[in-house]
């Protein structure tokens, strides 16, 4: 077994719904239903999944943004939920959050080295004194130029915003980098510019990130490990190689067939998944993909499947998963 | 030959002292996929727009439109009126904004039938359950009775499919229809509107900023960057041979397996500001290949052969390989 950063077991969260409590009790949306995964030193693994699987849940309660129903949570051998006061101020300095919208997380009237000035400070990561070597630094680090610190978030735009918000979560020093749909709003040579990024940044800090994301060919480039999600759990993790090339679980082929390709005169091919994502406030028992599971049997509808391993840590939650052959000739784009 | 269905010819819109588009020209034929790519301030949601005489008066329209023979720029607003969801239909990305939300889907479709084909009564509420039913909607007699937030995503995108195909039209206009869904039923929305462009023989022009759904729909593609069409062509020479270093930086975008976790050849820089535009080929401070030539004029499209045109002034560097973007 190679190192672990962070492991979560069994996370679960559970959002009470806005409205009328019938019978006391109000109806629940489980945002999270049993999450399992962990994460090596410099590893980048991939969450990917559609609205309103949870992915973005899973990211806020990570950092305790959210607080969790139950399930466990170490980094670094420590109890994350247990960690009060200095002690989860560093696992906040340790682990770093980075948003979809640049505009909705940086403070409109701070400047960038203001706002950089601050992460520093909280954390004491440098002396006051140091400060500004290390903002530069920062800012050659994500390619800004020298005299941004004067400038205003307004000023830039939208990829050069996402790059301020990479510098500061990177200000403090974090081992553990979660970018929550972070190149999801830019333009697609925007959104290569800030890839090329994040990997210089994980081989030259040996950074560990969880990159969620709903986008398929962006996952399949960064990741090192890929997780699925579909209603609240992990339905499929393993090697990004194995997941993309041959993928276990029903719900994991659909995606990699419905992700637009750059591969001409796939036209008139048929519907990769049919049906809508059900409703989180009903779902369906059993293995909650079997209304939309074009291979579902009797048994998918009653009986939640058990973890199916396979080589290589390759695990996904499917009956038929130890029988299906995996979808052969994948090696897509 | 046939002559196109729709002809635009140096189309400019002009805001103020900005044009966010300028002198595109491009042409539709009957049946064809037309997909128009461009990223945001491209000029593409616009150029949509300025075909159907959508935009505010603020925003000043110049150029031709032939449609089958009449010119759009110039015709009378009550004739306009009867081809916008008549013959040509437009669907927006943002469904919810573009449905009314306060008047039922089969409300919303019948207005079209009365509007443009006189059906009204039990004919029309019968025609479109017929529509809803074309797009996919199960249960669709029931379905009319239904405002729009009571309908998903995907289902708010086929009912607006819906309406824009009530009365029959020739051309669909259709504004990143996909972009706001989850990619299953964004599969789901672009099989369908393939399937209705066959079975309707309707022309589709697409604006979308995803060359993946270019290479799986389009026949033909129009790039656009800072409001300029770069490059014309039909799909495939477009993904395989581009003459323009814009459509190649973009192609080289698009993260491939085969270079998983490797440097992209990014495009560096940004699209230039409309007020602060570079001399010259608008791309110019972004690209490869610069020469003096290229920041003294804007180089106009130029015919590579019949159907492929670039508005770059060395095209064949650039098919060549010769250079490209660093991977950086």
């Amino acid at each position: 077994m190679t190192d672990v950063l962070l492991r979560a077991d069994d996370l679960v969260h559970s959002f009470p719904t806005r409205g009328i409590a019938w019978h006391g009790k109000r109806a629940e949306v489980r945002a999270l239903n049993g999450v399992t995964l962990s994460i090596a030193p410099g590893e980048t693994l991939a969450v990917v999944g559609e609205s309103g699987c949870g992915k973005s849940t899973l990211a806020r309660a990570l950092v305790r943004l959210i607080e969790l129903d139950s399930g466990q949570i170490h980094f670094a051998g420590e109890d994350v939920r247990a960690l009060r006061g200095d002690a989860l101020r560093r696992y906040n300095r340790r682990v770093q959050l980075v948003f979809q919208d640049p505009y909705g997380s940086l403070n409109p009237r701070m400047t960038v080295g203001e706002t950089l000035e601050e992460a520093l400070s909280v954390h004491r990561v440098v002396p006051p004194s140091g400060a500004s070597a290390r903002i530069a630094e920062l800012l050659s680090l994500v390619r800004l130029p020298a005299d941004a610190t004067q400038r205003f978030p307004h000023e830039f735009s939208g990829g050069q915003r996402q790059r301020i918000a990479i510098a500061r979560a990177l200000s403090v020093q974090p081992e553990l980098l979660i970018a929550d749909e972070i190149v999801s709003a830019l333009d697609v040579s925007v959104q290569a510019q800030i890839l090329n990024l994040l990997l210089d940044l994980q081989r030259d800090l040996r950074l560990a990130i969880l990159f969620v994301s709903h986008d398929l060919r962006v996952v399949r480039h960064l990741a090192h490990r890929v997780a699925v999600m579909y209603l609240g759990r992990i339905v499929e993790l393993g090697e990004a190689d194995a997941v993309f090339g041959s993928p276990l679980h029903p719900y994991t082929q659909a995606l990699l067939r419905a992700a637009p390709q750059m591969r001409l005169g796939r036209r008139d091919e048929k519907v990769a998944l049919a049906g809508e994502l059900p409703s989180p406030l009903a779902v369906p028992a059993g293995c909650p993909f079997h209304p939309r599971c074009p291979l579902a049997l009797a048994r998918c509808r009653v009986e939640m499947p058990a973890l199916h391993a396979g080589p290589d840590c390759h695990r996904a939650e499917c009956h038929l998963a130890e029988h299906l052959a995996p979808m052969a000739g994948s090696g897509r784009t | 030959m046939t002559a196109p269905l729709l002809s635009v010819r140096n189309l400019t819109v002009r805001i103020g002292d900005i044009k966010p588009v300028e002198d595109v020209s491009f042409d539709v034929s009957a049946g064809e996929v037309l997909g128009v790519v461009g990223e945001s301030g491209s000029g593409k949601s616009l150029m949509l727009r300025a075909i159907l005489r959508l935009l505010s008066h603020i925003a000043q329209t110049s150029g031709s439109i032939a449609w089958r023979g009449r010119d759009l720029a110039t015709l009378a607003e009550p004739e306009m009126r009867a081809l916008r969801g008549g013959e040509i239909a437009i669907v927006f990305q943002e469904p919810m904004s573009a449905l009314n939300p306060v008047l039922t889907i089969g409300q919303q479709i019948t207005e079209s039938l009365a509007e443009h084909l006189g059906l009204r009564g039990r004919s029309a509420r019968s025609r479109a359950a017929e529509v809803l039913d074309l797009v996919g909607i199960p249960d669709a007699r029931r379905r009319l009775s239904s405002y729009p937030h009571e309908f998903s995503g995907g289902m708010r995108q086929r009912a607006m499919l819906g309406i824009a195909l009530a009365a029959g039209p020739k051309l669909l206009l259709a504004d990143e229809p996909t972009t706001a869904l989850d990619v299953t039923i964004q599969d789901q929305i672009l099989k369908l509107l393939l399937r209705l462009r066959r079975e309707l023989s309707m022309s589709v022009v697409l604006v979308t900023h995803d060359l993946g759904i270019v290479a799986e729909t389009c026949d033909r593609v129009a790039v656009l960057y800072s409001g300029r069409m770069m490059e014309t062509g039909p799909v495939e020479t477009i993904l395989t041979r581009p003459a323009h270093p814009y459509t190649l930086g973009l192609i080289n975008s698009v993260p491939q397996a085969k270079d998983a976790r490797q440097h992209l050849a990014a495009i560096p820089g940004t699209p230039p500001d409309p007020l602060e535009l570079p001399p010259g080929c608008r791309f110019a401070p972004r690209c490869f290949l610069t020469s003096p030539d290229c920041t003294r004029k804007q180089p106009d499209l130029r015919a590579l052969d019949a159907d492929h045109a670039t508005a770059c002034l060395y095209p064949h560097a650039v098919v060549r390989g010769e250079l490209s973007f660093a991977s950086r």
